[in-house]
């Protein structure tokens, strides 16, 4: 047997099995230099959220200088849990028992462990792309339930197939409309999310709103 | 008739004094690691196959490279968190800089900095905060000027209860320390 048919089949067996995420083409492949873009998103996350200093803002992406000189900047209070890097770090080397807690139950015994509405707004970025299923409707609740009535939830999400490989992103505010993304890593996308069904997803809160943007990148803002 | 003077026969004293050997009663200087660059400074140092359990204070800077478990108090001084170093304790310091891991708040009346080695899980109060990329941070921020900082009264909670702390990863020995109030 040649050397290429096997490591072909190889390739073919692990991605039957879900352990390899299909590599976009050369010319679709995102550049690893930082890209700074205009955010539709953002720029209305903020003008929900103004009023005067002192709210409370929950960033859920990577631990960045530029957020935390943004919003502290605005006076507010920022509070940042990076989940991707939690789950990386905590994910178990072997399956848990059924008779076990279900992985989401242990995972938000740890994290994401706030008060009834103590944040006035979440950047949630494009996290639910790369959760595993069981905790995507999990985290939905977990949000609504620290949110402010009123507050506001901005997230991302991709708009490639399924199993595609996506660039992992650490998105930096650099002004209320302008967002530096740097690359951190590729993740595979767990699933597609239509409008239709992100909208079922977060049917407990008041309003959303969708902004597209050239680069397979989906905006919503969610007002609880 | 002129008397001719004697010369003198005595030769002059070049150095009466001894000389002396200068001895310095300063602490020597010790060369440390800090990252991209070398700091040449003096500050106490907690090796890293040192464990501490309790209160620690001080009146001089300090680097940690090993464990430490209770509470850590140097107000105007600065602590150091090697990047072996691991705490499981409230800080209060001047200035503050993690390549390492702490668990606990921290409380700075100047700066805090996370290295891209580092991790903070617990609650951060400081005039300034830098965070590299790459680091790990989960907690809050409130970024208090100067005095705002020096005046306000230490987290009225128990040492080993940071905020996000997971209660299943408490102290594994019982940490053996009362939390002050600072002021």
């Amino acid at each position: 047997m040649s050397l290429p048919f096997v490591e072909n089949f190889q390739r073919l067996l692990r991605r039957v099995l879900g352990q390899e995420a299909k590599s976009l083409p050369a010319g679709q492949r995102p550049s690893a230099a930082p890209l700074v873009r205009h955010s539709n998103g953002l720029q209305e996350f903020w003008k929900e959220i103004q009023s005067p200093a002192g709210l409370q803002i929950l960033d859920l992406g990577s631990a960045s200088q530029a957020n935390v000189s943004f919003i502290t900047g605005l006076g507010h209070k920022l509070y940042t849990e990076d989940l991707i890097r939690t789950l990386q770090d905590s994910a178990p080397a072997e399956p848990v028992p059924e008779e076990h807690l279900s992985e989401a139950d242990r995972f938000f015994q740890e994290n994401l462990k706030f008060e009834e509405g103590q944040f006035d707004g979440i950047l949630c970025w494009d996290l639910f792309d790369f959760l595993a299923d069981p905790l995507v409707k999990p985290l939905v609740e977990r949000l609504h339930h620290s949110l402010k009535p009123g507050g506001t939830l901005l997230t991302f999400f991709h708009t490639g197939q399924v199993g595609h490989e996506v660039p992992l992103y650490q998105y930096s505010i650099q002004s209320e409309d302008t967002l530096r993304i740097t690359r951190r890593g590729a993740g595979k996308l767990h699933r597609t999310f239509h409008n239709r069904a992100i909208e079922n997803l977060f049917r407990r809160f008041a309003s959303l709103k969708f902004y597209l943007s050239r680069d397979n990148l989906r905006e919503v803002i969610i007002v609880r | 008739m002129w008397k001719r003077k004697e010369e003198s026969s005595v030769n002059p004293v070049v150095n009466p004094i001894k000389e002396v050997t200068r001895v310095s009663t300063l602490p020597q200087e010790r060369k440390i690691e800090t990252g991209h660059e070398t700091a040449k400074t003096t500050m106490a140092h907690i090796g890293k196959s040192v464990l501490i359990k309790g209160e620690l204070s001080g009146s001089e800077d300090l680097y940690i490279d090993g464990k430490v478990e209770g509470t850590i108090e140097l107000r105007e001084h600065n602590l150091s968190i090697g990047p072996n170093g691991q705490v499981h304790a409230n800080i209060n310091a001047k200035e503050v800089v993690i390549q390492g891991s702490v668990k606990g708040d921290v409380l700075a009346t100047d700066r805090v900095e996370i290295k891209k080695s580092g991790s903070l899980r617990g609650d951060l109060v400081a005039a300034r905060v830098v965070i590299e990329d790459g680091a790990y941070f989960k907690g809050s921020i409130d970024i208090q000027k100067g005095e705002e900082t020096a005046t306000k009264p230490a987290q009225p909670k128990k040492a080993d209860t940071p905020r996000n702390s997971d209660p299943a990863n408490k102290y594994p020995g019982g940490v053996p320390v009362e939390t002050k109030q600072v002021f």
